[in-house]
């Protein structure tokens, strides 16, 4: 989840920081005012002995506890004010050096100056501040992990809506002409992401559609008036007043009107195909289809003077018999179009493949191109939509096709 | 032969009413469905021409309407579609044949021809063209009565022939009568004409007339003079 890592990071990185920040803070500040305590508990002390020694003209007895030592120094020095420091001293009784607050001040009493130190340990306090430092950062600490986990499940949650849009997006196909689905969310921006992509794919979808209609129309609309043109034609040839000439140009006519017959009625199927009509399928037999299909081409094959070679195993398959027919249709008509006198078209079929291959021109030909619509190499006369057909087929079906040459020997195999 | 011509687009009806007539068909037409569905209340045909994209009404329809009817009229579809559904639901509800255009006038009169004989006479199809005995269910010729050895092709060019006689057939339309959709490998019509002879001789020597005639560049006709 990248986005969660991300947020991960940073959050994570910017608590540390502001837990830092504010634990040195905090040390600080409760060193600073247990000090102070500290401080204050010394200073009254000093107050009592100089209130003592204005009442009785006498330095106050000294009662040294574990928790406060007072020591009279005679000095020669003025009177000074107070001064705090920290010292270390050995004490017996714990066996090792301890910090002492100390305050030093020079005081008069009866006439003679008296260097008054009064020291307190540090030892509680210092307890004390460390206390509060690891209370404080384990607190922190558990502070940033629970919040960690809330926002990981938090977040997990929220996107959620947002993750089931983007697969829907992924899985949008153009040809599957699935719609997206969306599922419904209160988050305001996720809403108007769902409600964008719902509206984009309809449109696409529609787009593509009116677009895939247009053709299929565009070619059933030509249908029409070349039905005319051809009627005429076959009226126009009844009349036997026609000179050598006009015969001439009305052949001509004929034969541009068949190729354009022809070229429209092979786009009607591309279109068909790719609109996924022929939808049904059923078990086929491939070797019958090819045996008959040699039997129909018989007298095209003769007339080339072609011999045929083949080596052909039965063979099922599931697909609409119709296509499977214009298959073996196109890529028999291929090889018998594009083959020379006297040439050879082998096939060979088993469960897993077709290959057919024919003799012909040495031209070389552009194997990533050959299946393109209006291929055409050098001398052929024919459409160069018979062999796009066959590939918008073997796409339908999942089957690889491919083309290669081998000197003039132009191989094409089908794998299922 | 009386033939209704149900098809709204103007040049092409006209187109069909004039072959037919001129193959002695009486010829009718019928330009959308409520005029359709009057003439074929009104009266029986041999032959129906169905176009199915009319307007006002489905075409497929008409078909039910004869159906319920119980008629014996033979429909042949013509149709710019060329889906495979609307054939096969043409031919469930009925219809005879199934014509996509564009066609060649010859080629719809050859199927008319076929539907009017399937229809008229049970089992005894019998063509007569002076010296030629075509059967039709037996797929045979005979000449003078005597048997004539025809491949399958060649029946198909001769009873082409003798349906459209005397009228002028382009080779484009015979290759597309006898060989279809492998027409797309065709370069030159060259190899039609050595069927023809391959007829031809098989004819003459079985003592037939010649009366296939070549109209040069365009194609042929089988005719009596």
């Amino acid at each position: 989840m990248k986005l969660l890592a991300k947020y991960n990071r940073i959050y994570l990185t910017a608590s540390i920081i502001v837990f830092l920040i504010i634990g040195i803070g905090y040390y600080f500040v409760i060193s600073l005012v247990l000090i102070e305590q500290l401080n204050h508990s010394l200073k009254d002390k000093l107050n009592e002995i100089k209130t003592y020694a204005l009442l009785h003209n006498d330095l106050l007895p000294k009662i040294n506890t574990k928790h406060q030592t007072i020591e009279y120094n005679p000095t020669s020095n003025a009177p000074a004010k107070y001064r705090f420091s920290n010292i270390p001293q050995y004490v017996n009784e714990e066996h090792e050096v301890i910090q002492f607050r100390q305050l030093r001040s020079i005081i008069t009493v009866k006439g003679q100056n008296y260097e008054v130190l009064i020291r307190e340990p540090q030892t509680e306090t210092d307890d004390l501040i460390q206390l509060i430092s690891v209370i404080t950062c384990i607190i922190a600490v558990f502070f940033v992990l629970l919040l960690f986990v809330i926002n990981r499940l938090l977040l997990q949650n929220i996107w959620k809506p947002f993750q089931h849009t983007l697969s829907q997006l992924q899985r949008f196909n153009l040809s599957n002409q699935n719609e997206i689905t969306v599922k419904p969310t209160d988050i305001t921006e996720f809403e108007s992401l769902n409600k964008a992509v719902v509206a984009m794919s309809g449109k696409v979808n529609q787009e593509y559609h009116s677009l895939k209609n247009f053709t299929e129309n565009a070619s059933h609309e030509m249908q029409t008036p070349l039905a005319i043109l051809n009627a005429k034609l076959d009226l126009l040839i009844q009349n036997e007043n026609i000179s050598e000439k006009e015969i001439g140009q009305l052949q001509e006519m004929y034969e541009a009107l068949t190729r354009l017959t022809r070229l429209n009625k092979s786009l009607l199927l591309l279109t068909k195909i790719e609109n996924r009509q022929f939808a049904e399928t059923e078990s086929i037999r491939l070797d019958q289809i090819i045996e008959e299909k040699i039997v129909q081409f018989a007298d095209l094959i003769k007339a080339r003077n072609l011999t045929i070679e083949t080596d052909i195993q039965p063979t099922g398959l599931k697909m609409n018999p119709h296509l499977a027919e214009i298959v073996i249709n196109n890529l028999m008509s291929n090889a018998i179009h594009h083959n020379i006198e006297n040439g050879t078209i082998t096939i060979s079929l088993e469960q897993q493949e077709l290959m057919i291959s024919n003799t012909g021109s040495i031209h070389t030909v552009d194997p990533e191109k050959v299946f393109e619509r209006f291929q055409k190499s050098g001398k052929s006369e024919g459409l160069g939509l018979g062999l796009a057909i066959v590939k918008q087929i073997c796409d339908r079906y999942n089957f690889m096709i491919r083309y290669s040459q081998m000197a003039d020997l132009h191989i094409i195999r089908l794998i299922f | 032969m009386k033939i209704l011509i149900i098809e709204d687009e103007k040049v092409i009806r006209e187109s069909i009413v004039t072959y037919m007539t001129d193959e002695r068909y009486l010829c009718e037409i019928a330009v959308d469905y409520p005029s359709a569905l009057e003439k074929i209340e009104m009266y029986d045909y041999d032959c129906i021409l169905l176009d199915i994209t009319l307007p006002g009404g489905n075409g497929l329809s008409l078909l039910k309407e004869l159906k319920s009817m119980n008629r014996l009229d033979g429909v042949l579809i013509i149709s710019a579609r060329n889906a495979i559904d609307d054939r096969v639901e043409g031919l469930n509800l009925g219809a005879d044949d199934y014509l996509t255009k564009p066609f060649h006038l010859s080629e719809l009169s050859a199927r008319v021809a076929a539907i009017i004989r399937r229809k008229q006479f049970e089992g005894n199809n019998e063509i007569q063209f002076n010296e030629i005995t075509i059967d039709t269910f037996a797929k045979t010729v005979a000449i003078h009565k005597t048997p004539l050895e025809l491949t399958r092709r060649e029946f198909d060019l001769i009873l082409f022939f003798v349906t459209n006689k005397n009228r002028v057939i382009s080779k484009n339309a015979i290759a597309e009568h006898l060989w279809g959709d492998e027409m797309d490998s065709i370069d030159n019509f060259d190899f039609i004409y050595t069927h023809i002879k391959n007829l031809r001789k098989k004819l003459t020597d079985a003592g037939c007339v010649d009366y296939i005639h070549s109209i040069y560049g365009m194609g042929y006709k089988f005719s009596n003079q």
